[in-house]
């Protein structure tokens, strides 16, 4: 980086410069108003009552501070990936990271020292993978993804999936290594949940669990949570 | 008031002063003081010269537009009321000059890459210096760009880009570390 930096200052300061001398010596017409290029942004004033300023200014402000909590705060979507590693990745409505919790040891290597919140869902995905892939958690051999979305709308867990699965394939752009992605809605179950925590793996994987035991119940939940 | 930082001249030295743009120069250089005018440039020239680039990608005629913006400055400063945000004031007249260069000259300019000899850039003596720059021109969107340059070249802190371009601090930390990535990516596979 500080090369980047260091060769683009250096390339800047041999571009043409805009000459003081000039500025401050041409003549110029001064401005009856403000024009469409000098424009500021006005602040209107208008006429309200004390009282009625007090209450509109408490109902903006409980509006607004409602809007930012719903739209930042509030937990949109649950995401899920094992590799193995495992993590739980929550965002808000505009898709910013809120936070992505390591769901077992080689999930909390991959973290380390790393923090996403504020991080665009797709830049925090194509740098977990890219970690991966340089960590050797994901190999050619070694490819396949799980991926679970958990959202009220179907429409767009649908929607986040494709994204996802698109940003996961472009982290091994021109690389040997082609995920292999396998993609599924997150139904939201609490003792899904606790079993997920109790077997550190994600509720994507024990919904996978789940699905496999009502076909063949000759494999434990322990067993199958430790499959890869 | 505002806080930015100016990025010396002399880049290996990197120093780097914290300076604040005191709004009162306005007022000063609506009456003619030419030291109000100089000292308004030196803190902001950088700063709105990037900005300039890295929407006309152009050095010759950021010059022009750059000179421009403080003309305008010049003659409109005694009508600018303060609203604590100086070098947003001077960003909006540098953008507006700058897509009306665009609007007026759509037909000549071209959305293509420019070819690795492009004149305009000859000034540039050192080839790998060359080189970055005028990757990040080419492979970097508007909004990465305008966050890159302000970042790297201007030294603005990434809060103060996001106050001055009216983006939330969140889009301008990931677009910032999104276009670094891409750019370091590119540069490396053209050294392979």
């Amino acid at each position: 980086m500080q090369n980047i930096k260091k060769q683009l200052n250096s390339a800047f300061d041999e571009l043409p410069c805009a000459s003081f001398d000039v500025i401050a010596n041409t003549n110029v017409c001064k401005m009856q108003q403000h024009d469409s290029i000098t424009a500021q942004p006005s602040r209107r004033k208008i006429n309200i009552p004390r009282i009625n300023k007090l209450a509109l200014a408490f109902a903006a402000v409980a509006i607004i501070v409602g809007t930012v909590m719903y739209n930042n705060l509030a937990v949109d979507n649950i995401i899920t990936i094992d590799v193995n590693p495992s993590f739980e990745i929550t965002t808000n409505k505009s898709d910013h990271v809120l936070l992505v919790k390591a769901l077992n040891d080689d999930a909390q290597s991959v973290l380390a020292g790393k923090k996403f919140k504020g991080w665009e869902l797709d830049d925090a995905i194509e740098t977990l993978f890219t970690d991966m892939g340089k960590t050797n958690f994901i190999t050619q051999q070694k490819n396949t993804v799980l991926l679970s979305v958990s959202n009220k709308d179907t429409k767009r867990t649908k929607s986040i999936e494709h994204r996802i699965a698109a940003k996961i394939e472009s982290a091994f752009a021109g690389t040997d290594i082609k995920p292999h992605i396998v993609a599924q809605a997150l139904t939201k179950d609490k003792l899904n949940q606790e079993e997920a925590l109790q077997n550190h793996v994600s509720s994507g994987k024990m919904q996978v669990v789940h699905k496999v035991r009502a076909n063949n119940s000759q494999y434990s939940i322990e067993q199958l949570a430790t499959m890869p | 008031m505002i806080f930015f930082m100016v990025v010396d001249g002399d880049f290996a030295k990197e120093k780097i002063h914290q300076q604040k743009i005191d709004e009162t120069l306005f007022v000063r250089i609506g009456n003619d003081d030419k030291d109000a005018l100089e000292e308004l440039y030196l803190f902001t020239q950088r700063a709105v010269s990037a900005l300039v680039l890295s929407i006309l990608k152009d050095p010759y005629a950021t010059q022009d537009i750059v000179q421009d913006t403080y003309l305008k400055v010049r003659s409109a400063a005694h009508l600018y009321i303060p609203q604590g945000k100086p070098l947003a004031w001077i960003f909006t007249i540098a953008k507006n000059l700058a897509f009306s260069y665009l609007r007026q000259n759509s037909k000549m300019i071209s959305n293509e890459e420019m070819p690795d000899n492009d004149l305009r850039y000859s000034c540039v003596t050192d080839t790998t210096d060359r080189l970055v720059l005028k990757t990040a021109l080419d492979i970097l969107d508007d909004s990465e760009r305008q966050i890159i340059f302000l970042h790297l070249i201007s030294g603005i802190t990434h809060r103060e880009i996001a106050a001055s371009l009216e983006l939330p601090i969140s889009t301008v930390l990931s677009r910032y570390h999104r276009a670094l990535k891409k750019l370091k990516k590119h540069l490396t596979d053209k050294e392979a």
